[in-house]
């Protein structure tokens, strides 16, 4: 299963491993979470 | 850069023309053309001595979740502190949240179709504390709108700047900064 990507500038890749178990590790999700709280 | 004064008569060169023209409060630095399915985007070497403050907007593009966007400076990953006061499009009630000695300034921005970003980036180069002011503006009727505001709780000067999705990924439009042309 290919790695979500990353841009720097006008370059797009694929995340490095390291760089998605980042990603991972900050709470990002691949599925639709509201994060703003609403009342 | 001052501004400057041309009299009746007086002789417009192409110099002043190409440098008074775009003398503008608010001038171009550079943009970057959001990719396919990416999970950040990096603007680097856009913050010099040129300007002490700066303008990021970001309207555009689509989004494969409905979240936030956030900001980062260059590489740092921690002491950021973020305030938000926030109200739904509905009948709610004003709230707030806040970021405390974070990874980023969270809820910069609004990630959804169309993706949402519209802040100020104050001081980022000096070796001073740099400071965001931001205008969050939901993308549907189910969102917020906030104004917020924070700090970078240290001295450091930077050139690159990060903006970060929240979940998902973000396709298409263009980030775009500009810098406040000093005197």
């Amino acid at each position: 299963m290919p790695r979500p990507n990353i841009q720097i500038d006008d370059e797009v890749r694929e995340m490095t491993e390291e760089e998605y178990a980042e990603l991972i590790a900050s709470g990002w999700t691949e599925t639709t979470t509201e994060e703003t709280p609403t009342e | 850069m001052a501004v400057k004064t041309f009299t009746t008569g007086e002789v417009l060169t192409a110099a002043d023309t190409n440098t008074y023209l775009n003398n503008g409060g608010l001038v171009y630095v550079t943009s970057v053309t959001v990719g396919s399915a990416v999970t950040s985007v990096t603007i680097s070497s856009c913050f010099s001595s040129t300007y002490d403050n700066y303008r990021i907007i970001y309207k555009g593009g689509t989004s494969t979740a409905s979240n936030d966007l956030a900001v980062q400076m260059g590489t740092t990953t921690t002491g950021y502190y973020f305030g938000s006061i926030y109200k739904d499009y509905g009948g709610g009630g004003v709230a707030s949240i806040a970021v405390t000695n974070g990874a980023n300034w969270t809820y910069a921005g609004c990630q959804d179709t169309p993706n949402s970003l519209d802040c100020d980036i104050f001081l980022p180069y000096a070796s001073d504390k740099t400071n965001i002011s931001c205008a969050y503006v939901g993308s549907t009727t189910t969102r917020v709108v906030a104004r917020g505001g924070g700090i970078l709780n240290n001295t450091t000067s930077y050139t690159d700047v990060k903006i970060l999705v929240g979940a998902g990924t973000i396709t298409g439009g263009t980030i775009t900064v500009y810098g406040y042309r000093k005197a």
